[in-house]
């Protein structure tokens, strides 16, 4: 079977290499997705944690700031190595579809079977949609800066859009005890947690920091711009975990091999494969 | 390069061998484990706080749970009681003031759920603040959710600490969890009917997850159905033309996914900010609540020492008392950590006492209450007004290890306290709170 890949074909691959490699792939990219999304799934946990956990506590004001730190930090990341080391925009897509499949597969088992907290109290918010979008823009545009300038500026708007029509029906106001709150707020008083009380909820209050009734939309702007610079930040050691260096095992000896020179260097690969030396 | 450094003698390749064995051993052993069945947890930590924060921080009493027992999904069990704060000399240094505390019930998860909570009549939606040296009354309304036996329990959450949890009482719900039913309105004329808010928009919440989920798997094809990792790699390192990594078709398709995600996520939300125009934002606040008035008993009691015998399994605990009122008082009963010791009935003077003092004993949970208390030197009369003598009261039962309070020999802390109560010879009850140090005898 002949593949008619442009990149294959300009690599001189045989047909032979080729289904190989596909084969690689279709091994490789499930194990690496869920891998990605485990180890992201126990980040966000334990960082965005609670304002991910409950419907009661995705507020306007630290729930969009929060939130996009944390997603920023490992999205980044992936978003960088995926452009780096095979040149696709499809990092932070790949990091958010993971999560968030984690996220249903924990909320269903641990939330509600184990724990008994119905769905509709324990719903994760999609990252989906502000993560196609930052990876659309570094397509688009091709640029690391006028991704993290534009994209990741806007990031914790899109999330919050994104999120609010499933969001707003919580928002509308209900009485419990004669009390007018949100449905959020009954669902959280109704269905308690053991853990995590009213008191517990660290919502805005009616502070200075309120900022009239543009909560919102300053939270995604600050949200925004703390990003910017994780997401520069992370981007760059995705570029340091990009590139292969090797070392000698220090523990060889302990492992079965011969014991390394004690003036082994850590030295970086130099990839040669047989294109290059074509060209060369 | 590494590999020439692999040592490939038999010796080592023998050793690598057995490693990798044990290892793959205990992969399999830890997943199987994983897979053992495990009883069912039904406790949920009350015996596991330290005893002398038990003993000294909320004392929980004059509990009553109506409708427990045997009953069925959506039945309501009504807890109601009081709940004594200490003052601030005894109140335990591990524990927050309760200047931001919240009143719920403690459960295995959210197998009851919350109808109505109050404290002092009022409703408990929010937080509150509560005065050491005070008490105050408490009702819960609770609804059976799930299926199982459960030991249902109030509690005070203090900001800063965690929960403090009274007595709990059994309750076996039978029935079906899909028959449970929240229901109620909202919306700024009730226009929006919740049959039942534990399933309150689900579909429309799965409904979107699924489209957006769908969305970025046409993103992740569309780049990952061409040979993805090693070709694109090794294109990447050997520098082949980048219009062939990221072609033109590839930047039309990023144009419509953006306008796609955009259009998508806009229009959402515009749609929803015009079907939900009235929206809040969530609520918090402190809501003030009054304490009960204090009890006029004229008695004044200070505790002087305590020691706990381990092998007895006995409380002794030394109190100085004054009787500053114009009644004879007698004491009967000592609680603590939601523990009640109680003196027999026939040991009170006068029909009053014994009925008061019947009532107040009446349905309580079996376990929570021990009809044990002694004082000794046969000083068990009653204290004539104005008369001041002091006390030796003996607690001894099983319950001290039973419930964990034993634990206060391992302690750092170890002081005892508790609601010491009297009652009058007109039959009205006061409580009073005693705490002292705490020795340990061993034999």
């Amino acid at each position: 079977m002949a593949y008619s890949d442009a990149i294959t074909q300009e690599l001189n691959m045989s047909t032979n290499e080729e289904k190989a490699y596909r084969y690689f792939d279709m091994f490789v990219i499930p194990i690496t997705v869920v891998v990605l999304g485990a180890a992201f799934h126990i980040h966000y946990m334990l960082t965005a944690g609670d304002w991910d956990f409950w419907v009661d506590w995705k507020d306007r004001l630290y729930w969009p700031l929060t939130s996009a730190i944390s997603f920023t930090i490992f999205a980044a990341a992936v978003q960088g190595l995926f452009w780096k080391l095979v040149r696709m925009p499809i990092g932070m897509t790949v990091a958010a579809v993971a999560l968030i499949a984690m996220e249903w597969i924990s909320r269903y088992l641990n939330f509600y079977l184990w724990a008994y907290f119905p769905l509709t109290e324990v719903w994760p918010a999609t990252w989906i949609a502000a993560a196609l979008f930052v990876d659309c823009v570094l397509l688009v545009s091709g640029s690391f800066l006028v991704t993290a300038m534009v994209g990741v500026f806007f990031l914790p708007t899109i999330f919050v859009l994104s999120n609010y029509p499933m969001l707003a029906p919580f928002r509308i106001p209900t009485s419990v005890m004669g009390q007018e709150v949100t449905v959020a707020d009954w669902v959280g008083y109704t269905f308690q947690r053991g853990g995590s009380p009213e008191y517990l909820r660290i919502i805005e209050s009616s502070g200075m920091r309120v900022l009239g009734a543009e909560t919102w939309f300053i939270s995604c702007l600050l949200g925004g711009f703390v990003s910017i610079f994780i997401h520069m930040g992370w981007w760059g050691i995705a570029g340091i975990a990009a590139r292969p260096y090797s070392r000698a095992n220090p523990l060889a000896a302990y492992m079965g091999y011969d014991e390394p020179d004690e003036d082994a260097e850590i030295v970086i690969d130099e990839y040669e494969g047989a294109y290059k030396s074509e060209k060369k | 390069m590494q590999k020439n450094e692999i040592n490939t003698t038999n010796a080592s390749a023998g050793l690598i061998g057995r490693q990798s064995w044990y290892a793959l051993m205990m992969m399999l052993a830890i997943t199987f484990a994983a897979f053992l069945p495990a009883s069912t947890a039904w406790g949920h930590g009350e015996r596991m706080h330290s005893p002398s924060l038990r003993m000294r921080s909320i004392q929980f009493f004059d509990m009553k749970w109506e409708g427990a027992g045997d009953i069925q999904v959506n039945d309501l069990v009504t807890i109601t009681g009081k709940m004594f704060f200490p003052k601030t000399e005894h109140w335990p240094k591990g524990v927050e003031l309760p200047k931001v505390s919240y009143l719920q019930s403690s459960g295995p998860a959210s197998v009851f759920t919350k109808v109505e909570s109050y404290i002092d009549d009022k409703p408990m939606v929010q937080s509150t603040g509560m005065k050491l040296g005070r008490t105050y009354q408490f009702k819960l309304v609770m609804k059976a959710r799930v299926p199982g036996a459960w030991h249902i329990h109030p509690t005070i959450q203090i900001a800063g600490s965690g929960p403090i949890v009274g007595p709990g009482e059994w309750a076996t719900v039978s029935g079906e969890m899909s028959d449970f039913k929240q229901s109620g309105v909202a919306g700024i004329d009730g226009e929006v009917i919740i049959d039942d808010l534990s399933t309150y928009t689900l579909d429309f919440i799965i409904g979107w997850h699924a489209l957006w989920f769908v969305i970025g798997f046409i993103w992740l094809f569309w780049w990952i159905r061409r040979p993805t990792l090693l070709p694109r790699y090794r294109a990447v390192q050997e520098g082949v033309d980048k219009k062939l990594l990221v072609t033109a078709t590839d930047k039309k398709m990023g144009f419509v996914m953006l306008i796609v995600v955009l259009t998508l996520t806009i229009g959402g939300a515009l749609n929803a900010n015009s079907k939900h125009p009235d929206i809040l934002p969530l609520q918090s606040g402190l809501a003030p609540v009054e304490p009960l008035p204090l009890q006029n008993h004229g008695i004044k009691i200070l505790g002087v020492n305590s020691q706990y015998n381990i092998a007895r399994r006995a409380m002794t605990l030394e109190v100085e008392v004054t009787n500053e009122s114009d009644k004879a008082m007698q004491i009967s009963e000592f609680a603590t950590a939601g523990i009640r010791f109680v003196v027999a009935s026939d040991e009170l003077d006068g029909a009053a006492r014994r009925a008061t003092h019947a009532k107040s004993i009446d349905g309580y949970p079996v376990e929570y209450i021990r009809e044990v208390l002694t004082i000794e030197d046969g000083s068990a009369s009653p204290i004539l007004p104005g008369e001041h003598r002091t006390f030796t009261i003996v607690a001894a039962d099983a319950v001290w290890e039973i419930q964990n309070l034993s634990e206060l020999v391992l302690s750092p802390v170890r002081r005892t306290g508790g609601l010491v109560f009297f009652i009058d010879e007109d039959g009205k009850r006061y409580h009073t709170f005693a705490e002292a140090g705490t020795d340990i005898a061993y034999d």
